[in-house]
């Protein structure tokens, strides 16, 4: 499994949508178009910080995240 | 609260077409619950619930303990057309602690990205926690994540399209494989109660109560009723695999679908042979 693939992967169990095995299919079935799609997704979440509420990942801390408006 | 919505999203887990509201035996009802059981966590939803705000007040009013409970809504924010009717619709409450904004490809059809801004920044003003609920039926629609993250930091909750309702047999995200791991897992929510408009209480609130053939086995108007039914006895003691086992139904061979928790306990709850038991 390519590095971009478990990227891919990562960002799909850490939304809560899919489990490990399930993502690690889903990333095998879709096209390269896609996965360049779902790899800019990745970037913006990693960059921003996005919390996940249905995370299937523990939370780490949230180095920028006004805790105020943090559930 | 009730079933009227402004907006006719084609992935609503709704089946309930029109304005069907609580009585007032109904909220005389939810609120002496909430105050007998000491209920210090209230979600309410809708249709769009901002329809329902005098209701919603009425209930908080009775609360005993108002300054210890949350309130919590989710909403479509339709209401979000410029800053100051977002917060007058905010103010409206007698309080509130967290709002969820319902914001996917479907709602976007009816709520323009500058009022999911406008909402977010009239909540941080009224110091009303946020966040954003996207329902997606393929992975390829987190692609919206890119627009929301542009407004602001807040968290998201990412759900797959609900098997109930408008979206039944419609609309659904495909699951590549079964995630056995549900087999493992109960009802995740089954320590809750939740109160379905003219229909009554239960711990259930997906596929099993709101498509239209619900029986009345999943829902008791009162509540001690539904405390003392076989349905929630068993929902609440077994996990999903037990379940199976109980009642011989195979374990091979069950559809991807059944990786979600509603869809495999809808499952085994239409069974025949389940439904007699109850």
């Amino acid at each position: 499994m390519k590095l971009t693939d478990k990227v891919i992967a990562a960002l799909l169990v850490s939304t809560g949508i899919f489990s490990l095995g399930q993502a690690t299919q889903y990333v095998q079935k879709i096209s390269a178009k896609q996965k360049k799609h779902m790899l800019t997704v990745a970037g913006n979440v990693k960059q921003n910080h996005v919390v996940f509420l249905a995370s299937k990942l523990p939370l780490r801390p949230k180095p920028s995240v006004d805790q105020d408006h943090a559930a | 609260m009730g079933t009227a919505c402004n907006f006719s999203c084609a992935h609503c887990c709704s089946a309930y077409e029109g304005d069907r509201r609580l009585s007032g035996d109904e909220i005389a009802s939810i609120v002496n619950t909430i105050n007998t059981r000491r209920i210090y966590s209230l979600y309410f939803v809708g249709g769009e619930t901002t329809l329902y705000i005098p209701e919603i007040n009425n209930i908080l009013s009775g609360v005993n303990r108002i300054d210890s409970t949350k309130v919590h809504i989710i909403t479509n924010g339709y209401f979000a057309i410029n800053s100051k009717a977002a917060e007058q619709v905010l103010s409206s409450f007698l309080t509130l602690t967290s709002l969820s904004l319902s914001y996917d490809k479907y709602h976007k059809k009816f709520l323009p990205l500058s009022s999911v801004k406008m909402l977010y920044n009239a909540c941080v003003k009224k110091k009303i926690k946020f966040n954003v609920s996207v329902a997606i039926s393929s992975p390829l629609d987190l692609s919206l994540l890119n627009h929301l993250t542009k407004i602001g930091n807040f968290p998201i909750n990412i759900q797959g399209v609900m098997s109930a309702g408008r979206a039944k047999d419609n609309i659904t995200l495909e699951y590549p494989c079964l995630d056995k791991d549900v087999l493992s897992r109960g009802c995740p929510i089954n320590k809750k109660l939740f109160y379905l408009c003219g229909r009554g209480y239960s711990t259930c609130c997906g596929s099993l109560i709101l498509n239209r053939n619900a029986t009345e086995a999943f829902v008791k108007p009162k509540c001690d009723d539904y405390l003392a039914s076989n349905f929630y006895k068993i929902i609440s003691k077994y996990s999903f695999g037990e379940l199976l086992d109980k009642y011989n139904i195979p374990k091979n061979n069950l559809h991807p679908k059944y990786s979600v928790n509603c869809n495999l306990c809808e499952y085994i709850f239409r069974n025949a042979q389940v439904i007699r038991d109850l």
